[in-house]
């Protein structure tokens, strides 16, 4: 659905500090259905990333294409498939809530006859019903951001570019907005946001990026990024915990025995200069599949150890993105 | 296309025409008019031939129009897209399916939505004094016809003003054409005849047949009424409303080119758009060029100097900045960084202006050619010129190039201080008489703009110098633009992370 190649943004700071790349050399693919979720701290490169997308700024290098659209050189063509919500609150105050929608339903050459009917609809889906006949003037930022919304989904394009859509508005106005891009994400549309709580890109993303100085540090599902899975080395180890009822089973032993286990950490874990205490857990890794982890585990009960619990022990995205913003990974 | 159908124009208007602002309007004016009609009416009872307070009545309801179209209109044009920008609604329209014509028409038409309200409600008031003043409606009618054409020009220039402003320098923008129509509006046409270019003229039209329509000859205006066209004869209005109209074709041509485009790559007209428009212009000054009035070294230096003037002005239109020329060099590779990329626009700005220039030399040649005209003269005074045009451009896209603020403005104050200073020191060591202005035209070129036959061929061989001496001085400023483009050749190093694919 969007294909991003090479995509390149060199801006001059302004004065005399230099060059900065907002993009560089950015290539993937977000497939038909996806929410994909960019991060990156400020000045990342997010915004800019996605004006280019939307043909409103243009790359120093690199193309992308919307549904097989060049935006470069089709521009119009292209925006007829891109529904797009800036990261501020900008709209026509003196105008009524129906009539900005109405402008935007010609803007967008709707079929004119077809225009009152879709306003009133999305009116109505993003519960503006008593709002219709307001001036925006009047309107709270939480209502203002849901017109915006409307407004990017009045033409029902089939791809949707929301530019930190959370920010600004108040926890219950965030939940809400959450529910409505899972529902707009049910009815097949590809996402494309950016937003700084983490949280919640993780809950509705199916995919994300994580990009730090305009480049892009992590590409994948959310599962394969927090694993670190990489092009390169291919799916990295599990890390995973196993718990056993009681002492008594060699379990370190018994796992640095295993193909593919390494790093085994025994828990709890012998204090400083301490008499050993008996194991009754450890963590380590595994490379290996899902049906891997099964076969160890069933290994290991057989062997007579009283497994009690497994799981798998995964980072969540804030913390590997502050990892990666601070330079701890790359 | 259906313009009253244009989304953007309709917004407009809805915005702007609420109906209670509509009524509280046209009630004002209302009032207004019936007040001024029934005063202009009592004073003029009984003392002035009978009718004349209509004309009266007509003259003031219609520069209300032209002052209300003009200013206030040009003022609602100014802040159309500067206002939308500071918004941040502005790049909403952009990623719209409305053409960039579209948007640029709803924008000329609609912004200034209750400026045409208000020249709608004093409609009737002036019909009203029209008919009581028994003028000639033929010429009314013509009055209007100028009066929103040349409005939609002004209307159309105050909108490219507010699409190339920088946010900050919108004020500025708007002060340059609040001055330019202010200067138009003022008695006598204003300085450089500049009201005899705007809708105040439509007020002096109707102004010349009040005068005359005691005499029965109401279509009869001063000298200063006609223009001549290549010895066509016509009226100034007529002239007027027609370069008016191609003049808005000019803006709109431009406004669709950028208004949906990245600020950082605006570029007014192509390399070629911008030729044409310079052999426009030309065509417009030589056709109604009054000859009789200039001798042919005169006429030449005038003409040399107006097409310096506009292939100046089409050089900044067609200069890069570093954004489209990282961009040319992303796609050409070193073809856009060598050479003959480093006299960009020199080579365009000069090649135009000398062919041009030539041209014009021709017509003067063939006109005057058996008089005091001295074509030796007339070639190197035009050689020169154009090695200065180049040389200034050259260096003003070197400062474009640059990461100065506002690199456009310092290079123009850079030219002004220095011309300024050279002018100063080269007046006090004398180097303006005949025998040393070839050598003070090696720093001030704009001394071969006036060279005189009989300064021409007394020191022949020193003005030839003076023209090659601007070569080398070409070459420096191309090489100061090379080591700019080497300097935006250079790339960073490769992305190290190793993504994986999303699916």
């Amino acid at each position: 659905m969007i294909h991003i190649e090479n995509l390149t943004k060199e801006y001059d700071l302004s004065g005399k500090r230099g060059q900065v790349l907002a993009a560089d050399r950015l290539t993937f693919d977000i497939p038909a259905g996806e929410i994909f979720g960019l991060v990156g701290p400020n000045g990342a490169g997010k915004t800019t990333t996605l004006k280019m997308l939307c043909g409103l700024l243009m790359p120093t290098g690199g193309r992308v294409t919307v549904n097989g659209i060049d935006v470069e050189r089709q521009p119009e063509a292209a925006q007829k498939h891109i529904g797009y919500l800036a990261d501020f609150f900008s709209v026509y105050d003196d105008l009524k809530a129906w009539e900005y929608l109405d402008y935007f339903g010609h803007a967008y050459k709707m079929d004119s006859a077809a225009i009152p009917a879709r306003v009133t609809e999305v009116i109505g889906l993003m519960g503006l019903e008593s709002k219709r006949d307001a001036f925006i003037g009047g309107l709270s930022r939480g209502m203002k951001q849901r017109l915006g919304i409307a407004r990017a989904i009045l033409h029902d394009p089939p791809v949707l570019v929301l530019d930190e859509p959370a920010s600004g508005l108040d926890p219950k106005a965030r939940h809400e907005l959450k529910l409505l891009i899972k529902n707009l994400h049910r009815t097949g549309k590809t996402i494309f946001i950016t937003s700084h709580v983490l949280s919640d890109l993780e809950e509705i993303c199916t995919s994300i990026g994580i990009l730090e100085k305009g480049r892009l540090m992590r590409l994948g599902s959310l599962d394969q990024i927090l694993r670190g899975d990489s092009a390169a080395t291919g799916p990295a180890p599990r890390r995973l915990r196993i718990k056993l009822a009681a002492a008594g089973f060699a379990l370190g032993d018994w796992l640095a025995a295993q193909p593919g286990v390494t790093g085994v950490t025994l828990e709890p874990a012998t204090p400083a200069g301490g008499a050993p205490v008996p194991a009754t857990g450890a963590i380590f890794h595994l490379a290996g599949s899902e049906s891997q982890i099964a076969d160890l585990v069933r290994a290991l009960v057989t062997a007579g150890a009283p497994v009690c619990g497994v799981e798998e022990i995964t980072e969540s995205l804030e913390q590997l993105f502050f990892r990666i913003s601070s330079g701890e990974v790359m | 296309m259906n313009l009253l159908a244009n989304p953007e124009l309709r917004r407009n208007y809805r915005s702007q025409m609420r109906p209670g602002r509509t009524i509280a309007t046209a009630a004002i004016i209302a009032a207004l008019s019936l007040s001024y009609g029934y005063a202009v009416y009592k004073e003029g009872e009984g003392t002035t031939p009978e009718g004349e307070w209509g004309q009266q009545l007509f003259a003031t309801a219609f520069w209300i129009q032209v002052v209300a179209l003009a200013i206030g209109g040009g003022f609602a044009c100014l802040v159309a897209i500067s206002r939308e920008k500071e918004q941040n609604t502005f790049d909403f329209q952009r990623v719209t399916r409305l053409t960039p014509l579209e948007l640029a028409l709803g924008k000329l038409f609609g912004a200034p939505a209750l400026s045409y309200f208000v020249t709608l409600c004093l409609i009737p008031v002036a019909l009203i004094g029209a008919v009581v003043g028994r003028m000639n409606f033929g010429l009314i009618l013509a009055a209007y016809a100028v009066l929103f054409i040349t409005v939609a020009a002004w209307h159309g220039l105050a909108l490219l003003v507010s699409l190339l402003m920088e946010r900050n320098a919108a004020s500025a923008g708007g002060l340059f054409y609040l001055v330019l129509i202010g200067m138009a509006s003022l008695p006598d046409n204003g300085p450089l005849g500049l009201g005899m270019m705007s809708p105040f003229y439509a007020g002096s039209m109707l102004s010349a047949q009040a005068a005359e329509a005691t005499a029965a000859n109401p279509i009869i205006y001063g000298s200063r009424h006609w223009d001549s066209f290549f010895g066509l004869s016509m009226p100034h209005g007529v002239a007027l409303a027609v370069l008016s109209a191609i003049f808005l074709a000019w803006i709109l041509l431009a406004l669709s080119r950028n208004i949906k485009r990245d600020p950082a790559v605006y570029e007014l007209y192509s390399p070629e758009q911008s030729l044409g428009l310079a052999l426009y212009m030309n065509l417009v000054m030589v056709g109604f060029f009054e000859w009789k009035d200039f001798t042919g070294h005169d006429a030449h230096h005038l003409m040399t100097f107006v097409n310096l003037s506009l292939f100046f002005a089409l050089g900044l239109t067609v200069m890069r900045n570093r954004d489209r020329l990282r961009r040319r060099i992303n796609e050409l590779g070193d073809r856009a960084s060598g050479w003959l990329a480093s006299f960009w626009p020199a080579t365009y700005v000069l090649g135009g202006f000398l062919a041009v220039g030539l041209g014009i030399l021709v017509v003067i040649g063939i006109r005057y050619g058996d008089g005091n005209w001295n074509t030796g003269a007339a070639v190197v005074s035009l050689v020169l010129s154009g090695f200065w045009l180049a040389r200034d451009i050259l260096f003003v896209q070197f400062m474009n190039l640059t990461r100065v603020r506002r690199p456009l403005t310092m290079a123009i104050l850079y030219l002004v201080i220095y011309y300024t200073c050279a002018g100063i020191v080269f007046g006090t060591l004398a180097m303006f008489n005949p025998s040393r202005a070839p050598f003070a035209a090696i720093f001030l070129p704009s001394l071969g703009l006036t060279l005189e036959p009989r300064n021409w061929e007394a020191h022949s061989v020193a003005w030839i110098l003076a023209v090659a001496a601007q070569i080398p001085l070409l070459f420096v400023l191309a090489m100061m633009q090379k080591q700019k483009l080497a300097e935006l050749s250079e790339r960073p190093e490769p992305t190290v992370a190793a993504p994986v694919s999303a699916d």
